[in-house]
C-alpha cells in the first residue's frame, strides 16, 4: 500500500513542479497552450551558457589532474593507494573547500543507499511467513562479513601538512588553509585503501569477478576497476558543487583532467586502463610489442596475448608484482581491468586528418567469451567509432577498448567499457553461444563505446539527467546497429515505446536520476525514441544531423546542460521545437491522434443546370421507403400506376427542374460578382474538385505532425503531412479542409507507425477493426516463419515419391 | 491501486508455491546485474477485447535477457531464436509467475482461468500469450507477476491494464507481492 501510495505521490509532485516551474498559467477556461516557449522553463542565459545554447563568452570548468600510484593485493582482493591531485580554479568564485566523491562508500551499511533501501513485500502473519531470497541472504551476509567503503588513511597538502576533512556519506569536504581564488591552484594528497567488492553479489559498476573452477588452485579473478579514488566533485556554473549524495542510480558528474596512473599487479596480469600504456618496454614481451605494432595496420584484430597463452597463463599464479604505468589526458574518469585470464586483440582505427589518426581498438577477455569476443568485439569498437564520429567528432583518444566482465551488462569509462555477455561451455568442451548472445555482445559493445562520446567528451551531468548520455547514447547506438546488421532489430521502433507511454505511473523525462520509476523506458528507450521521430519523421536527416553535429562539437571537452541540448537544436536547426521538448521531456502525455469524421462536400456552383441535376442525384441515391418497397414487394400497384391516362405537368417535371428563373437570376449573381470572384468560380467549376473536412482528435494529448495517408476511390493513393502547429490553437481538436482532384476512399493516420501512436484503430477512416497481438498470433497459426530452428531443420533430407511410398507400406 | 494484503486471497497458494520454488530456483541464480546498459523490465499488456470479450493477457520480454534467464532456471543453455522447445519452456515458465484473482460485481473472488496461447518472437522481444474467456463483469483485477524476479532482484515489470479505453498500470518490482487495481 505504501508502495502505491509513494508512486503516486512521485508522479503528483512532479507534475506539479513543472507547473509551478512555469510560473504562468491559464485562470480562465481550459485552453492549453502545448507550443508556449519554454522561456519561464529553461534557465536564464548568461555569459556562461547563451541562448542559443553554446557555451558563453565566459564559460569556464574546473581542471582536476591525478598522479595516482596504487596496488592490487589479489588475495584480499584489496587496493592500496596514493593520490596526488592538483586541483585548478577556472571558477570566477574562492573556494574554501573543496568536495570529493567516496562513491564506495556506497556499500557501507551505514550508507544513504543501503539504509534507504525499502521491504515492501506483504507483512507476515501465522499463515505466511515474510519471504527472503536466497540471493537477499547472501547479500545481507557478505555487507556483514566484509568491511566495504574507503579507507581514508591521509588527506595532506603538497608539504605534508594535515588537511583537516569531514566524510558526509558518499561524500569528502576537504577544508583548505586559505581560499582558492579564481585562477589559483591546489595540490594535495590522499592514502586511500578498500575492499573490492565481488561483483556477483552486489552487482556493482565496477568489482571483481571469481572463477573457482580455474585449474589455477584458488581460482582466478577479473578486476574490473571504477570508482577506485577519490575524485573531485564537479564545480559548476549552474549548480555549485554537484555534492549530491550516490545512491546508485544518478551515476556521476566529474571534471576533466590529465592523469598519470601506476598500476601494481601480479606479474601475471594482464592490464588494461584508460589512457595509453607508457612502459610497455617493461611490462610487455618483445612479441607482444611486436604484434601491437602489427595490429596497427591488420586487416583483423591480431592477438596481444593469444587464447593459448592466456589459458596456459592462468593455470598457475606468482607472487612476483609488476607496475603498469597508463597517461591520459582530457578525461572526465580513469579505470582499469586486471586479471592473468585475459586474451588481448588489437587493431589499429584510422582518422585520417584527425588530431588522433590512429586509435588503438582492443579486446580484453577470458576464454569464456569464446570466439563471440574473439570475432566481434574489437571489430564492434571500431564500428562503433566510425559511425558516432560522422554524426559528432573524431574520436579524440589513442585506444579505445572492451573488457569482459560478466557481472555488468555493461559499463562505461573513457577509452575503457566492461561488457557482460559470454559464449557457453558445452559438453563436448566448445563453447558456443546463441542468436540473442551475439546480437547483444554487438549492441552493448556499440552502446557502451557510444558512451565515449556521451557523456565521456560531452560531459552532461549524470546525476541529474540520466537521460541526456542515455537517451542520446541509445539514440545514436540504434543508428550504429542498423548500420552494423539492418535486419537486427534495433530498439528505437516508436511502436515498443507506446505501452510504456500510455502507462499511468510514470515521471516525465526531466526528472532527476535518482527519482526516475522505470529506468529503462524512462532515461534509455523514451528519449532515444523521441530523437529518432525526431529525425527521422519531424525535422529530417539533414537539418537534424547538422543540429546535433553542432550540439557534440560545441560541447565536446564541455558540460552541457538541458537546456543547452534544446537550445542548440533549435537554433541550429531554425525549427521551433520547444512543443516537441514540452510534449516528450516535460510531461507524460502520449500520443494518439484520431481521425473521427470526414466530410465530403461539392462546390455549390450556383448554376441551376448545374446544381440541381447534381441534387436529383443525390436525392435518387438516398434509400427508398421500406413502406413502398415492401408494398411492391407485396405486388400491390399505387393509385397512380393503375391509372396511367390521367396525367399532368408535374408527372413529366420534378422539383429539380430548371426554369428561365432561376437561369436569369445565376445571370444576375454572375453579374454582381467581381471580376476576380467569376474568375475563381468559373475555374472551380471547370475543376470539380473533391472537398472534404477532416475531424482530428488528441486523445494522447502529446501533441504531434498528422502524417496521412489518402486512398482513393480509384485505387490509387498519396501521402501528406500537416505539422505539428496545426494544434497550436486547438490542441485538442482539430479540423482540416482537404481538396483533391479524385474522390477519397479513405484515410489512414501514420500509416509507417513512425510517432509511437497509441490506439492504431482510430488512425483508420473509415475505421477498420486491429486485430490485437493475440488474434494476429492465432490468425498467423502462431508464429509463423520466424523463429524456426533452420540450422537444424537444414538437416532434413528431401523426401522422394519412393520415400512416400514406403512410408504408406509401413 | 493498493497492494493486497492477500488475507483471503485465491492467488495464496500460487504466491506460496511461487515462494518455494525461488528458493530452488535462486540456488542456480546468478547474481543481480547492474550496468549503464541493461535493463531489466518487462511489459504485460491486459486487454479487454470488445471484438472477441476475452481477456487477452500479452507478456513481453527482452529477447537476450529471458533467454539468459531461462538458461538459469532450468540449469542449460536455451536458444530462443534458434529453439521452439525453449520458447515453449520459457513460456511455461512465465505462466508459473502470473496470476490474475478477478472480484466480479456479486463480489465473488476467483482465480481467473488463463489458457495458454502461445509465444512469439517479435525482433528483440519475446512474446508470452496467455487468455481467458470470462466476460462477466469484473470489478477489481488482484495480480502477481514475479516473472524473472527470482532470477534478478531489480527485475521491474510493469503491467498495463487496458478496458474501455482506460489504462490502468500496476509496477511490479522485486518487493510487490500481489496488486490490485479497480477496473
Amino acid at each position: 500500500m505504501k508502495k502505491s501510495a509513494l508512486l503516486f505521490g512521485l508522479t503528483l509532485l512532479a507534475m506539479h513542479g513543472t507547473a509551478q516551474g512555469q510560473g504562468i498559467q491559464q485562470t480562465k477556461g481550459n485552453f492549453e497552450d502545448k507550443f508556449r516557449q519554454l522561456d519561464e522553463v529553461l534557465p536564464t542565459p548568461n555569459v556562461y551558457r547563451t541562448a542559443g545554447g553554446q557555451p558563453g563568452n565566459q564559460y569556464w570548468q574546473q581542471q582536476v589532474d591525478y598522479q595516482i600510484e596504487v596496488a592490487l593485493d589479489e588475495e584480499t582482493q584489496r587496493i592500496t593507494g596514493t593520490e596526488s591531485v592538483s586541483y585548478k580554479n577556472n571558477s570566477p568564485d574562492s573556494l574554501r573547500y573543496l568536495w570529493l566523491q567516496l562513491d564506495q562508500n556506497r556499500f557501507r551499511t551505514d550508507s544513504l543507499a543501503e539504509r534507504s533501501v525499502t521491504f515492501n513485500r506483504a507483512s507476515p502473519d501465522s499463515d505466511s511467513p515474510a519471504r527472503l531470497s536466497m540471493d537477499q541472504l547472501r547479500r545481507l551476509q557478505y555487507m556483514e562479513d566484509e568491511q566495504h567503503g574507503y579507507e581514508i588513511n591521509a588527506v595532506m597538502d603538497s608539504g605534508g601538512t594535515a588537511l583537516p576533512y569531514t566524510v558526509v556519506g558518499t561524500l569528502m569536504r576537504i577544508d583548505l588553509p586559505r581560499p582558492l581564488r579564481p585562477g589559483q591552484d591546489v595540490r594535495f594528497e590522499i592514502d586511500y585503501a578498500y575492499h573490492i567488492v565481488n561483483g556477483d553479489v552486489l552487482s556493482p559498476r565496477g568489482g571483481y569477478e571469481f572463477f573457482p573452477d580455474d585449474e589455477k588452485e584458488g581460482g582466478n579473478y577479473i578486476f574490473a576497476v571504477s570508482q577506485w579514488f577519490p575524485r573531485l566533485v564537479a564545480y559548476t556554473d549552474y549548480e555549485g558543487w554537484t555534492n549530491k549524495e550516490f545512491l546508485g542510480t544518478g551515476e556521476f558528474t566529474l571534471e576533466f583532467g590529465n592523469y598519470e596512473v601506476a598500476i601494481t599487479v601480479p606479474a601475471d596480469h594482464v592490464v588494461a586502463a584508460t589512457g595509453e600504456l607508457q612502459n610497455a618496454n617493461q611490462v610487455l614481451t618483445r612479441t607482444q610489442r611486436e604484434r601491437l605494432q602489427e595490429a596497427e595496420n591488420a586487416a583483423r584484430p591480431v592477438f596481444i596475448v593469444t587464447p593459448e597463452e592466456a589459458l596456459e597463463n592462468e593455470r598457475e599464479g606468482t607472487s612476483d608484482t609488476v607496475t603498469w604505468r597508463f597517461a591520459a589526458e582530457r578525461v572526465r574518469d580513469f579505470a582499469w581491468a586486471s586479471s592473468r585470464k585475459f586474451i588481448w586483440d588489437a587493431k589499429g582505427h584510422h582518422q585520417p586528418g584527425a588530431e588522433q589518426e590512429l586509435v588503438m581498438a582492443m579486446s580484453f577477455y577470458p576464454k569464456e567469451g569464446g570466439t563471440l569476443w574473439s570475432d566481434y568485439s574489437t571489430e564492434v569498437v571500431i564500428h562503433t567509432l566510425d559511425v558516432y564520429s560522422r554524426f559528432s567528432f573524431d574520436y579524440p583518444y589513442p585506444t579505445a577498448q572492451s573488457v569482459s566482465a560478466k557481472f555488468v551488462g555493461g559499463m562505461e569509462y573513457p577509452m575503457i567499457t566492461f561488457n557482460g555477455p559470454r559464449a557457453t561451455l558445452q559438453d563436448d568442451g566448445s563453447r558456443t553461444y546463441s542468436l540473442a548472445e551475439k546480437r547483444f555482445l554487438i549492441s552493448v559493445v556499440i552502446h557502451e563505446i557510444g558512451h565515449s562520446y556521451f557523456p565521456m567528451i560531452v560531459n552532461s551531468d549524470e546525476r541529474q539527467w540520466t537521460w541526456m548520455d542515455e537517451g542520446i547514447n541509445s539514440y545514436l547506438d540504434s543508428v550504429a546497429g542498423r548500420e552494423w546488421d539492418a535486419g537486427i532489430p534495433w530498439s528505437v521502433e516508436p511502436r515498443y515505446i507506446v505501452d510504456y507511454m500510455k502507462s499511468q505511473n510514470q515521471v516525465p523525462v526531466m526528472t532527476q536520476s535518482d527519482s526516475v520509476l522505470n529506468l529503462g523506458s524512462n532515461s534509455y528507450a523514451k528519449p532515444a525514441t523521441a530523437l529518432n521521430i525526431l529525425r527521422e519523421t519531424i525535422m529530417g536527416r539533414e537539418l537534424f544531423d547538422f543540429a546535433f553535429k553542432e550540439y557534440s562539437r560545441s560541447w565536446e571537452f564541455k558540460r552541457p546542460t538541458p537546456s543547452d541540448f534544446f537550445r542548440t537544436m533549435e537554433e541550429a536547426s531554425g525549427i521551433d521545437l520547444d512543443w516537441f521538448w514540452r510534449g516528450w521531456f516535460y510531461t507524460t502525455d502520449h500520443v494518439d491522434i484520431a481521425l473521427n469524421r470526414v466530410y465530403e462536400m461539392r462546390l455549390d456552383t450556383e448554376d441551376p443546370d448545374i446544381d440541381y441535376p447534381r441534387q436529383r442525384e443525390i436525392e435518387k441515391a438516398l434509400p427508398p421507403s421500406v413502406l413502398s418497397e415492401k408494398n411492391r414487394a407485396a405486388g400491390m400497384q399505387t393509385w397512380v400506376e393503375r391509372n396511367p391516362d390521367v396525367r399532368d405537368f408535374y408527372d413529366d417535371n420534378d422539383q429539380f427542374t430548371v426554369t428561365n428563373k432561376e437561369r436569369n437570376r445565376y445571370q444576375s449573381f454572375l453579374e454582381g460578382l467581381d471580376d476576380w470572384e467569376r474568375t475563381a468560380l468559373d475555374r472551380a467549376v471547370a475543376e470539380n474538385k473533391n472537398y472534404y473536412i477532416l475531424e482530428f482528435s488528441n486523445e494522447g494529448g502529446l501533441v504531434m505532425p498528422i502524417l496521412l495517408e489518402v486512398h482513393y476511390a480509384d485505387g490509387s493513393s498519396e501521402e501528406m503531412q500537416y505539422p505539428a502547429e496545426i494544434w497550436r490553437r486547438s490542441p485538442h481538436q482539430v479540423k482540416k479542409l482537404l481538396v483533391t482532384d479524385k474522390q477519397i476512399a479513405g484515410l489512414v493516420i501514420d500509416p509507417r507507425q513512425e510517432t509511437a501512436d497509441a490506439d492504431i484503430e482510430n488512425n483508420y477512416y473509415p475505421r477498420r477493426i486491429i486485430p490485437s497481438r493475440i488474434e494476429s498470433f492465432k490468425s498467423e497459426g502462431g508464429g509463423g516463419l520466424v523463429g524456426r530452428d533452420i540450422m537444424q531443420d537444414s538437416k532434413t533430407e528431401l523426401k522422394t515419391d519412393k520415400d512416400e511410398d514406403e512410408d504408406e507400406e509401413q | 491501486m493498493r497492494s493486497n494484503n492477500l488475507q483471503d486471497s485465491a492467488l495464496r497458494p500460487l504466491l506460496r508455491c511461487a515462494g518455494q520454488l525461488l528458493l530452488v530456483v535462486l540456488a542456480l541464480a546468478a547474481g543481480a546485474t547492474s550496468s549503464a546498459h541493461v535493463q531489466r523490465a518487462a511489459v504485460t499488456r491486459i486487454l479487454f477485447n470488445p471484438n472477441t470479450h476475452n481477456i487477452e493477457v500479452m507478456h513481453r520480454f527482452l529477447l537476450h535477457d529471458a533467454e539468459h534467464a531461462a538458461g538459469l532456471i532450468f540449469g542449460e543453455e536455451q536458444r530462443f531464436v534458434e529453439s521452439a522447445d525453449s520458447r515453449e519452456l520459457f513460456g511455461s515458465y512465465v505462466r508459473n509467475r502470473f496470476a490474475i484473482e478477478a472480484t466480479y460485481q456479486n463480489g465473488e473472488r476467483m482465480a481467473l482461468p488463463l489458457s495458454y496461447v502461445g509465444v512469439e518472437l517479435d525482433g528483440q522481444y519475446l512474446w508470452v500469450y496467455q487468455e481467458a474467456t470470462d466476460d462477466r463483469p469484473i470489478t477489481t483485477m488482484t495480480i502477481v507477476n514475479s516473472a524473472l524476479q527470482d532470477v534478478w532482484p531489480e527485475q521491474a515489470n510493469m503491467v498495463n491494464i487496458e478496458k474501455a479505453g482506460q489504462v490502468h498500470t500496476l509496477n511490479f518490482t522485486r518487493d510487490a507481492d500481489a496488486l490490485s487495481v479497480s477496473l
